[in-house]
Parts: structure tokens; sequence; C-alpha cells
């Protein structure tokens, strides 16, 4: 190993640890001066999960937030040189982290929805479906739009909506029964703001069948076999006011 | 009302600017655009889309913008990042920043970031590979870069030459000067760097830009460690060194730069009012 080479590499290995024994052999009697570079690379790491995880950071507080984002910082340091988009395997690290497995259980969901309203915020821009008088003749059923890149579809087998929900929007937090099981949702961006909304499973259903490229009949066929009432129209009305279609590729 | 037109000169105009920040937005973006230029670093924008990019779009239309990066890690040993080059060149195509500038330092090893701006070693090894990544930069983005001198806590192998190094890697690849006098009040008390040795050796006439930020303090095992924290506002000493350098050379571009503990707007305007009040007095002495 070059003398360069080795400078950065001892460098690397002692911000990366706690040891200041690396770059001994750099910096002498200065060595322990390499915790100053230490501490602006897990702050600035450690704050980017604090800010991109606001609601896991309410549930949990501060201390504990900046706790566990340092740990996941020292298990997963950033790869891509901004920090705007580190974090995304968060929820995963939380469902294998210890402490958290035992005491919180339900919050990597939590962490998903975080994620997925990121996801949403940061997405591509999509031209949205519109149905205007041009398209009049147009057998609408048979149109496969697919949904436009900021619409995250989630499912949990615990009430994480209600829970990420409350603690989003709610001053005063709402309890939340565990009893109530599994929920749906979707999170979507129209107009540069952040739109999410509880929603069944069926059209849950019906809006992933519609994202993996089917028809609005094909979609509507699978949902009916979880809610015999499903409003085809009415659902189509919706989330096409809402924004979650795809216009038409020519 | 007529749409703002952007400046056409190819570096910033000589007066204060301020470092952007989303809390500002509406009180920034009714800043009068003869009287103030503004920064950005361009990886807090490296998203798909959404309501960060269109901000800035507007900022874009009316300001004077300028693209300062943290991620490039020229200073390192590896060849900077083309996913990250890409993702840069996507972002100066679609704003046109007047300048844009990066750091002699580096951030990535393998494939960590290290989300710092960590010193190289001032080798002569080093500066080779530095120009080289100047070079891949300045023609992958079919621009020419400024580079900002680093600050130092630790002494590195050669420190005392790092003022000259900085000059040389810019002049062998083309590149222009963003010379900080935060880091270099920074480098003297660290390592006892005399800023008179950066002020001696930094040519005036390169320099197309200067920042002004605040340190802190930091004790560790003991001993006091300045940090550049940029979190702080800027101290009596960067404001002399500022007088100085306007003194001597003439006004330039003058960046308040602020990433922690932010202030409301009006605290960062009444640094900005400093810098250009000191920037206005330069102009008016030399006729």
């Amino acid at each position: 190993m070059d003398k360069d080479t080795e400078f950065y590499a001892k460098m690397a290995q002692a911000i990366l640890s706690m040891d200041d024994e690396p770059v001994k052999s750099l910096f002498g009697p200065f060595a322990n001066r390499i915790d100053a570079h230490r501490g602006s690379f897990i702050t600035g790491a450690q704050n980017a999960i604090v800010s991109a995880y606001p609601v896991v950071a309410r549930l949990v507080g501060d201390e504990y937030m900046r706790a566990m984002a340092q740990a996941f910082v020292r298990k997963s340091p950033p790869k891509l040189a901004s920090l705007t988009l580190y974090g995304d395997d968060f929820p995963a690290f939380l469902r294998e982290f210890a402490p958290v497995q035992k005491d919180l259980p339900w919050l990597s969901a939590v962490a998903e929805l975080d994620r997925a309203w990121f996801a949403a915020y940061a997405a591509k821009d999509d031209e949205v479906l519109r149905i205007g008088d041009d398209r009049h003749g147009i057998d609408l059923a048979l149109l496969a739009p697919g949904l436009v890149a900021s619409v995250q579809l989630l499912r949990f087998k615990i009430p994480a909506y209600s829970i990420w929900r409350t603690n989003k929007v709610d001053e005063n937090v709402q309890a939340v029964h565990m009893q109530k099981g599994a929920e749906w949702a979707v999170l979507w961006r129209q107009d540069n703001q952040i739109f999410h909304a509880g929603i069944s499973r069926a059209e849950y259903v019906f809006l992933n069948n519609i994202g993996g490229g089917l028809s609005f009949v094909q979609s509507f066929a699978e949902c009916v076999r979880y809610d015999q009432d499903f409003d085809l129209q009415q659902q189509f009305l919706r989330w096409l006011s809402a924004g979650l279609f795809m216009e038409l590729k020519p | 009302m007529s749409k703002p037109t952007k400046p056409k000169s190819i570096n910033l105009p000589a007066i204060a600017g301020l470092g952007l920040k989303p809390e500002h937005y509406h009180e920034a973006m009714a800043c009068d655009t003869d009287r103030i230029w503004f920064e950005v670093h361009p990886e807090n924008y490296m998203v798909d889309g959404g309501p960060r990019l269109a901000w800035l779009g507007g900022f874009s239309e009316k300001f004077a913008l300028s693209f300062h990066g943290i991620g490039l890690s020229l200073g390192g040993l590896d060849r900077p990042d083309r996913q990250h080059l890409s993702r840069l060149k996507s972002l100066v195509d679609r704003f046109n920043p007047v300048q844009v500038s990066e750091h002699l330092a580096w951030s990535r090893l393998g494939d960590v970031y290290f989300a710092d701006l960590l010193p190289p070693p001032a080798t002569k090894s080093s500066l080779d590979r530095l120009v080289d990544h100047i070079d891949e930069t300045q023609e992958f983005l079919n621009r020419k870069l400024l580079i900002e001198n680093p600050s130092l806590y630790l002494p590195i192998p050669g420190f005392a030459e790092l003022p000259q190094l900085y000059v040389e890697a810019a002049r062998r690849s083309g590149a222009e000067l963003l010379f900080d006098l935060n880091n270099i009040a920074v480098c003297a008390a660290n390592v006892l760097l005399p800023t008179d040795r950066w002020l001696d050796v930094v040519p005036a006439e390169m320099v197309k830009e200067i920042h002004l930020a605040g340190a802190t303090a930091r004790k560790i095992s003991g001993e006091t460690v300045m940090i550049d924290s940029h979190d702080a506002p800027v101290s009596d000493q960067v404001w002399q060194l500022l007088e100085q350098f306007i003194a001597a050379n003439g006004a330039r571009p003058v960046l308040i730069e602020r990433d922690g503990n932010i202030p409301g707007f009006s605290e960062l305007m009444a640094e900005h009012e400093r810098a250009a009040s000191i920037l206005s007095g330069a102009v008016a002495a030399n006729g």
C-alpha cells in the first residue's frame, strides 16, 4: 500500500470506528482530533435520518431517535453523496433492531409510511391522465394508464396507517387499538402537495393492478372478490380527480 | 409584469449573496434581484421531481444562482462518481447556475460516503490526482469549476504547502478559486497555518467568489478544536480578513453561509448587509 492509499484507508477506518489508533501513525499526538471528522460524519448522516422519519421521531422522542439513527449509520453508512436519498433501508433496519422488535414492533411499519411520504414528495413529475372532449368515444374501461410515479401503495397486518396518520397530522394524538387489524394506504402528490388516505383492501388491489399495467376493467374483476359492492365508476372518478393515473402514452 | 432575465456574465456579480434555505423561501423570493444572489448545495436537489425542484426553478428564473457542491470528492483516491456527476449535470443543465463550485476535499472511499469534507494529503501525488479529477469534472459538466480551500483540524502530510497546492491545482486544471476566509481562520487556529500565508500565496485575480461563515469551538480530549460548522455568525476575525482582502484586491462576490442553527432571514440579511457595505466601500474607494 503506498503512502497516500494508507492515508485514506486509515482516516476512513478511524472515522467509521470509535478508535483513534489507525491515525496515530499519521497525526501523532493530534490523532484524537479525528473525532471532529467522526462527529461531522455521524451527525450529518444521523440528521438526515431524523428529518426523513419525522413520525418515527415523534413517536420515540428525540433522544431515542438519535440513538437509533446512530446505530443505523454505523451499520449502513451512506453510499450516495446526497443525504437527501439516504436511509431507504431504515425501516428494514428497525425490523431487525432488537430493542424495537421487543417494545415497538409496529415502528418499522410507521417508518415505511414516512419513507413513502418522501418517495411521493421526490418522485418524478409524470403527466396525469385527463379525460377531455378530445377523448370522446374512447372506451375508458379498457384503458390501462398505469399510476404516476408519486403513488405509493402500502399494506400492513396492523393498523400502521392509523398510528402514522394521527402522529403526522393530529396535534392531540388519537389512541389506536391494535385489534383494528390490517390496513391499506395510498400516498401521492398532486400539484406539489402530498396526500394520503386509508383505503380498503379492494381499493388497494384495484390501484395495485392499475399500477401493474392492467386495464380498469381487468383490475375491477379481481376487486369484486374482496368487495362485491365495489363501484368501478366511483373509484375511477375518485382517483382520476386525485391525479393518480398516468397520461396515456401516444 | 415582465419576467426577470438571467445575468449573462459567466461569473457572479461582485455583490453579497446568501446560502438559500427552504425555511426562507418567501422572504428570499421577495428580495431585490440587483442586490443579492443565492447559493445552493446541488446535492439537496438530487431528486427526480416534486416541489423542491419546482422551488429551485422559481429562484433560478429570478436570481443569479450558484451551485456549491459538497459530494464530488475531488480530493479522493477514486475518480469522481459517474452517477453523482450525471445527477449534477442534469441539475446544471436544467437550472443553468452562473457558477459551479466544489471543495478541495474528499468524502468518499470505496462505497462509503463520509458526509464531511475531509482534507487530502498535500503531496505531489495528491495534487496530480486532484487535477485529474477537476479536469474530468469540468469536461463532464462542460463548465469551469471554482475550487474551495479546505479547513484543517489535523496536521495532514505537507499541510504547510496546502495554499500552494490549492493554487497549483486550479492553475493546472484551468479552474478558478472560491476563497473561504473562515477556512483559513480555522486552519490558523488548529494547525497554526497563518492566514497571511494564504493571503500571500492566493492570486487575487483567480478568486471569483469568497465565502464567510462561523466556526464553533469544540473540546476534544481537553483540547479546543475550531470546527468549520457553519452554525454561527461570521466572526470578527473573518470580517477583518474580508476587509483586508477587499481593500487590497477590490470587490468580489461574497457569500454568507449558514448550514446549522439557521436564524431568521433578517439576521442573515444583517450579515449580508455588512458584507455589501464592505464591498460598496471598496467600489467607492476604487472609483
